[in-house]
């Protein structure tokens, strides 16, 4: 089910009265019942493969809790071994079998590899994520292993957050879970402002800009050079629109039912670096990756070569997290390239960057906007050879005349985007807005429901992130 | 907090009713023509044209080698110069999309007539589950009933019939199977499926090429089923679109179009242009009932005058589209009196 669809519209309030309308024993229940049918209403039969995660991470927790010794670390093992696989079988099977084709080709051998027709389990990579951290939680002893299955499936299943995160940690999320809510009119104002404002970013933005970038993606080398960089640009703010948006309404819906889930992004193209984009962007996968791989292998405690193989390593996986494919890993080996290269520079120049608006601040911004715009072609492009494709014409087509059309709304709204962006720093609509008065407030939300219902875009496109 | 509620949902929905009137004023008209041009064709038309002439591809196509290369809309007109004609026309549109327009026209407008075209095959299961039946809802939704914002959110949530292509394709196949053919004789073939079966081995049996083999199956697929008026989707269509007429005081003719008869004999035999005229017989006492004309150009066009070869289709040259116009300018006459006149 998506978010914004109709379905949607009249799934959550029906979810939220009876939340609120049962006793407090069976609201467990409800979310599961709610929450496998949000689940299946893509592919039915997938629920089974969740049902097998939950089974295999309660099963693993419980035990873990209960042994000592070696038998520990077995059990953390097998969850963690039987969720990548299931993720690696349903992702990255076909991905594996073309690239060992190739290396039997390579070395002059035959290998016909049969490929396996199935579609990946929508938010496979983020339930397997977000099981595994619980089973690592308890293992460490932080965590304490949940007797009732019913709340350890919630935690798994929970619907705002259960096909694109944000990934959170069961001490988060699963306590919360279990708590008993009352109606309260700040959550429902809270919930409702967040879902405006992520349905006004997702309809309003990243549908509008989604077919000026698949136009330009599509065939690059009829456009002037202006215009591909227009369309590498107007991808970078769709896919941030498309996935913020989606985040905001996450965290709206759970709002409503008085549960708070993390911010998954702080104005990521505010970074003046890299480094401070990863803080920025996608947060729960980038903090999953740090407590569950970059800290294991050592972080930054380990020599400089070390270091450094622990960063790019990070960055290679975080890649193929996103997708089968080596322009992921391109994508995630680029970030973690430029990463390194910042942290040289200022490590040799002694650079620290400073705090608030200034020309250089400024400087920066720009800088690190074009380095991801540019890193963010090969997450775009179906091949590596397109990626390439869209750089050489880049270059080469200065003096093509062809170019996009732009409509003037879209610039408009494009441009709003930018600066609730600019203007929000750091802050969540809910947050700003409260600082005002009633008039002002609902200015504001008289605007974005124009821009929701008046301006959202004709083509209804999927989430970029459920892919993965 | 219920009292704050229900005082922020009544903001809410003024708020709503506002952004209506906005909408109304700035984007909608833009909108309404970018996703639904033939509507505001309709709007225009409604206060210009004493006849509204909807029809699909088959009123504007055309052959390079016409000396006129006008749409049987306009040949149509031009038996009546004192009166204006306007063509509300889309490629693959259907009575399903024209009842839509319809439904629009003001009671009172200037529109003293409506021909509404009745392609044959629009009624088969092939149409009906068009893979391009979801572009065509898509361009009805903006002037559903109701404020234009909704619609306008409506269409950005997709709120349309988008069953998906696998899921319509399904849909042929299966009235293909179990759609039962009756004939009033000996009939080998119980179904569409069967029959088309059956003519794919039998052309090349008959030595006939591929092409020749396929044009003949396609005959079978888009002609080759009969009309039932109790559940067949074209003819409610049909039947709303003429108690609207009614309501608005429009009359109405429906214009049963030409098909390749001659080569549906040719290449498939008597018993599918059996189904073929059995279905126009169908069609023109059904409405003849009801008090509407149907005119009849079944028959009315040879094969030569047909533009495609590969496909069984509703495209005339020249002469064709004259006919077609004579036919339905003659029917006109009922409703204008001492207008009609020889065109050419």
């Amino acid at each position: 089910m998506l978010f914004n669809s109709l379905h949607f519209i009249f799934f959550l309030p029906i979810v939220i009265g009876l939340y609120y309308a049962l006793p407090y024993r069976f609201r467990w229940l409800l979310i599961f019942v709610a929450s496998c049918y949000f689940y299946m209403a893509f592919v039915p039969a997938y629920i089974l493969i969740l049902f097998a995660i939950i089974l295999i991470d309660y099963i693993a927790g419980l035990t873990i809790e209960r042994l000592t010794g070696w038998l520990r670390k077995f059990y953390l093992v097998f969850s963690i071994v039987a969720n990548v696989s299931i993720l690696a079988f349903f992702k990255y099977f076909n991905f594996f079998n073309d690239n060992l084709a190739e290396v039997f080709h390579f070395f002059g051998g035959n290998y016909q590899p049969s490929a396996l027709q199935v579609l990946l389990p929508i938010g496979l990579s983020f339930h397997t994520f977000q099981s595994m951290s619980y089973t690592i939680e308890v293992y460490r002893g932080r965590q304490k292993a949940e007797r009732h299955l019913g709340y350890f499936a919630n935690y798994v299943l929970f619907f705002p957050q259960m096909v694109a995160g944000p990934i959170e940690r069961y001490e988060r999320l699963g306590e919360q879970l279990k708590q008993d809510h009352d109606p309260a009119y700040e959550n429902f104002a809270r919930g409702f402002k967040l879902i405006l404002f992520g349905l006004f970013v997702k309809m309003a933005i990243a549908d509008n800009l989604a077919p000026v970038v698949n136009q330009v993606y599509e065939n690059p080398a009829q456009y002037s050079s202006l215009s591909i960089l227009v369309g590498m640009m107007f991808f970078s703010f769709q896919i941030y629109a498309d996935f913020y948006g989606y985040s905001t309404i996450a965290v709206g819906s759970a709002a409503l039912m008085g549960i708070n889930i993390m911010d998954n992004f702080k104005t990521p193209y505010l970074s003046k670096s890299i480094g401070e984009f990863w803080q920025r962007w996608h947060i729960s996968l980038s903090t999953w990756f740090r407590d569950y791989l970059y800290i294991p292998l050592g972080g930054n405690k380990v020599g400089v070569p070390r270091w450094c193989f622990n960063i790019l390593l990070v960055f290679l996986i975080s890649g193929l997290w996103h997708g089968a494919s080596w322009t992921f890993v391109i994508w995630g080996a680029l970030h973690g390239l430029v990463y390194l290269v910042e942290r040289f520079v200022t490590y040799i120049f002694k650079w620290k960057h400073k705090k608030g608006f200034s020309v250089l601040n400024t400087l920066f911004i720009l800088k690190n906007f074009l380095i991801v715009t540019f890193i963010w072609v090969f997450f775009r492009a179906e091949s590596f050879e397109k990626a390439e494709l869209m750089f050489k014409s880049l270059f080469a087509n200065i003096s093509v005349t062809n170019t996009i059309q732009v409509p003037y709304t879209l610039a408009g709204l494009l441009g709003v985007f930018i600066l609730s962006d600019l203007v929000l720093y750091n802050k969540r609509i809910d947050t700003w807005t409260a600082q005002f008065g009633f008039p002002f407030r609902w200015a504001v939300y008289a605007v974005l429901i124009f821009f929701v219902m008046a301006m959202g875009g004709v083509q209804n496109y999927p989430f970029i992130y459920f892919q993965f | 907090m219920f009292r704050t509620a229900v005082l922020k949902i009544i903001l809410l929905a003024g708020v709503i009713v506002a952004a209506d009137q906005i909408y109304r004023f700035t984007l909608y008209p833009k909108d309404l023509y970018a996703e639904s041009t033939l509507y505001t064709y309709v709007q225009e038309g409604q206060h210009e044209a004493d006849v509204l002439y909807f029809a699909e591809s088959s009123n504007g196509t055309f052959s390079e080698t016409d000396s006129l290369k006008n749409p049987i809309s306009d040949f149509t007109s031009w038996h009546y110069p004192s009166l204006t004609f306007k063509a509300i026309e889309h490629g693959a549109y259907h009575a399903g999309i024209f009842k839509t327009l319809v439904r629009t026209i003001e009671e009172g407008s200037r529109v003293k007539v409506l021909v509404i075209t009745m392609n044959l095959r629009s009624f088969g299961a092939d149409w009906i589950n068009s893979d391009l039946e979801t572009h065509l809802q898509k361009t009805t939704v903006l002037y559903q009933p109701g404020l234009p914002i909704l619609n306008r959110l409506l269409l950005s949530l997709n709120v349309f019939d988008r069953t998906p292509n696998a899921e319509r394709r399904e849909r042929v196949i299966h009235h293909w199977k179990t759609d039962t053919l009756r004939f009033p004789y000996p009939f080998p073939y119980a179904t569409l499926d069967d029959w088309n079966i059956a003519m794919s081995l039998e052309g090349p049996a008959k030595g006939w090429d591929k092409a020749k083999t396929e044009l003949s199956c396609h005959f079978i697929k888009n002609y080759a089923f009969q009309i039932d008026t109790l559940t067949n989707p074209r003819i409610k269509d049909f039947d709303e679109i003429a108690e609207m007429a009614k309501e608005k005081n429009i009359k109405i003719i429906f214009n049963l179009l030409a098909e390749n008869v001659q080569d549906a004999d040719l290449l498939v035999g008597k018993d599918l242009v059996f189904i073929m005229r059995q279905n126009r017989d169908l069609l023109v006492n059904y409405y003849a009932a009801k008090g509407i004309k149907v005119v009849d150009n079944l028959d009315a066009i040879s094969s030569e005058y047909f533009l495609d070869k590969t496909w069984p289709s509703e495209h005339y040259s020249q002469p064709g589209r004259q006919a077609i116009a004579k036919n339905v300018a003659q029917a006109l006459q009922e409703y204008f009196p001492g207008k009609y006149r020889d065109a050419w």
